[in-house]
């Protein structure tokens, strides 16, 4: 693996880690009581579990020496921002 | 540096020399639980860099599933009752009342289903790159055990919440079980019914679903993961050949395909949870004897395409005990699979018959529970049940045919790997000269075989619009609507047939095998 590549991966790691920490705490907020609760569990819930996939694979990938794929990446990226924005409108 | 010491630093995960800090303090984390709890180096023995790949990990991701309906159900129990007065008050009590309880519900529900899903499909995949060759005979039967338990669960789970729906599937398939032979009905009865009563019933059920068959699946798994660690994971069965030094490479469970597991798993509970919250779960109303008179009795979709065989005409009455005997048979060929497939070869190339028996399987049942589902509660008439079996298994054959014409044609000879390599699959007749060999697509034969996919597709069409079509006549009455949908899709059905037979003839004309064995087709044959 390349060093450019290297960087690219602590970036992704480090911008995940905080997602996932983010999103963490917004459950810890969420209001059981509320009908909203439901959905807003499962959209946060899932942005963390989708974070944790992604931190994986770029593990995964860079201790293997292969390059980060971008398709996996760019993909995790939009479901992600997907689920963030439903994430204010559920 | 002590001996043993020494030993542990030559572990997979010790930290190498030299590395980022960032990659240090990772390996660091992932050594101190490796040293601890020994994952990569005493328990279980590394696997090759193949196995990195979602289908072999489908069975996997179903006890994941399980894993994740445990955890649901685990908190169901502490509010629910199972007693025939309170199992419906108690499960809207959870719906109502406790926070997130619908949630929980549906996701409970929905993972039954993708772990009913997933099984299926581990098991046509180990059916379709032969994975119960020898030595894998045992596991295969385990594997299929381990499938009819967890059929099981959603017998058993179905009934649990007392709806209209739930308790009236349950009875058809407690009345299947009498038309069943001595003494195997009688077992069967003693163990899920009991005394007949409903209360006897839905605590027999309800201990199946929570202790007896949680029980016997983790027993079952234990016995194949441990005839997995004795044989290892098969090699593919398709691909580059011979399979490059690169994808050999042994690669170790912890952390690495512990990691790749928990992406899968998480990619899978993220699928559930979404799929949860845009499809929330609607309680049907409380089982009453009066309320179920006017419900058409249906089982779950997963059992559909059973129930629609019972309902075909001939197998009414007396034909029950047929029907159930010929879905057994099925059942039964499935376990001994491994003793049925007696060649030698796992090559897809050199399994025509046995891929495209599996293929009209997946078919036939595909069809089977759309067409049940479309038909609530009519009986089938025969010659209808046998037209459409009939002509899904023809049209799947003949699209198998042309797909093994086109991609296994004028084939150089080579040796699979997993042919040369894997106990399970010992040398074969094809990889010593016969005419079956592994090959890659090329542009050509890529175009023909999505032809030979969108014709099964329209083909399939036109089969679900002619039954839906015919049931509307019958029960409708004639209406020009219905006569249009009717003759939309028959041209459908006309078209891909006649596709097919078209493009048979087109990859014919090169190696003529068909020619020289149907005659009439020589008419109008050209080189």
């Amino acid at each position: 693996m390349t060093e450019q590549s290297e960087r690219m991966a602590v970036r992704i790691v480090f911008l995940l880690v905080i997602v996932g920490f983010a999103s963490s705490l917004v459950l810890w907020t969420i209001d059981t009581s509320l009908a909203s609760g439901e959905s807003l569990f499962a959209v946060y819930l899932s942005i963390d579990l989708i974070s944790f996939a992604m931190i994986s694979y770029v593990y995964r990938v860079t201790k293997t020496g292969d390059s980060i794929g971008r398709i996996p990446v760019l993909a995790g990226c939009v479901l992600l921002v997907a689920l963030l924005v439903a994430g204010f409108v559920v | 540096m002590s001996e043993q010491e020494e030993e542990k630093s030559q572990r997979p995960n010790h930290p190498p020399e030299g590395a980022a800090t960032h990659e240090r303090a990772m390996a660091k984390l992932v050594h101190w639980f490796d040293n601890r709890l020994g994952l990569s180096y005493e328990l279980l023995r590394p696997a090759p860099v193949y196995s990195v790949n979602p289908f072999y990990w489908l069975g996997a991701l179903a006890v994941v599933a399980f894993a994740i309906q445990g955890v649901t159900g685990a908190i169901m129990m502490i509010y629910y009752i199972p007693t025939p007065l309170q199992a419906y008050s108690s499960t809207l009590y959870i719906f109502q009342n406790v926070s997130y309880g619908r949630f929980l519900e549906t996701v409970h529900l929905y993972t039954a289903y993708a772990m009913i899903m997933l099984a299926f499909m581990h098991m046509m995949r180990g059916y379709f790159v032969s994975v119960n060759k020898k030595p894998r005979e045992l596991m295969w039967i385990t594997g299929m055990v381990m499938g009819f338990v967890t059929l099981g669960f959603g017998f058993t789970g179905y009934l649990l919440p007392w709806t209209v729906v739930s308790k009236s599937a349950t009875d058809v398939g407690v009345g299947m079980m009498a038309a069943l032979p001595q003494p195997l009905s009688g077992f069967i009865q003693f163990l899920v019914v009991g005394g007949g009563t409903d209360s006897g019933t839905i605590l027999r059920f309800y201990d199946l679903h929570v202790v007896v068959l949680p029980g016997v699946l983790l027993l079952l798994l234990v016995g194949k993961m441990y005839m997995l660690e004795a044989h290892g994971v098969s090699e593919p069965v398709a691909g580059q050949v011979p399979l490059p030094e690169k994808k050999r490479r042994l690669i170790p469970i912890f952390p690495d395909l512990t990691i790749y597991l928990l992406e899968l798993a998480a990619m899978f509970g993220t699928a559930m949870l979404l799929i949860s919250l845009a499809f929330p779960l609607d309680l049907a109303p409380e089982y009453t004897p009066t309320l179920a008179a006017q419900y058409a009795s249906q089982p779950d979709w997963y059992f559909l395409w059973i129930y629609q065989v019972l309902k075909i005409q001939v197998f009414e009455g007396p034909g029950l005990t047929v029907a159930l005997g010929l879905v057994s048979v099925i059942f039964v060929a499935l376990v001994l699979l491994p003793f049925l497939d007696r060649g030698t070869t796992r090559r897809i190339a050199a399994r025509m018959r046995w891929v495209t028996l599996g293929l009209i399987f997946v078919g036939e049942v595909a069809v089977l529970t759309v067409w049940g589902y479309l038909t609530p509660g009519a009986i089938i008439p025969t010659e209808q049940a046998a037209l459409v079996l009939g002509a899904t298994a023809i049209i799947i054959a003949l699209v198998s045919a042309g797909a093994y014409k086109v991609i296994f044609r004028k084939l150089p000879v080579g040796t699979s790997s997993s042919d040369a390599a894997s106990p399970a699959s010992p040398a074969s007749p094809a990889s010593s000269g016969a005419p079956y060999a592994t090959r890659s697509f090329n542009t050509a034969s890529l175009w023909t075989a999505t032809s030979f996919v969108a014709l099964l597709t329209l083909g399939t069409f036109g089969i679900g619009g002619a039954i839906s079509g015919a049931v509307q006549l019958i029960s409708q009455g004639i209406r020009v609507s219905t006569l249009w949908s009717l003759s939309l899709s028959f041209a459908e059905l006309s078209v891909a047939i006649a596709g097919t037979v078209y493009l048979l003839y087109r990859l014919d004309l090169g190696t003529g095998s068909i020619r020289r064995r149907v005659k009439a087709f020589e008419v109008g044959w050209k080189q």
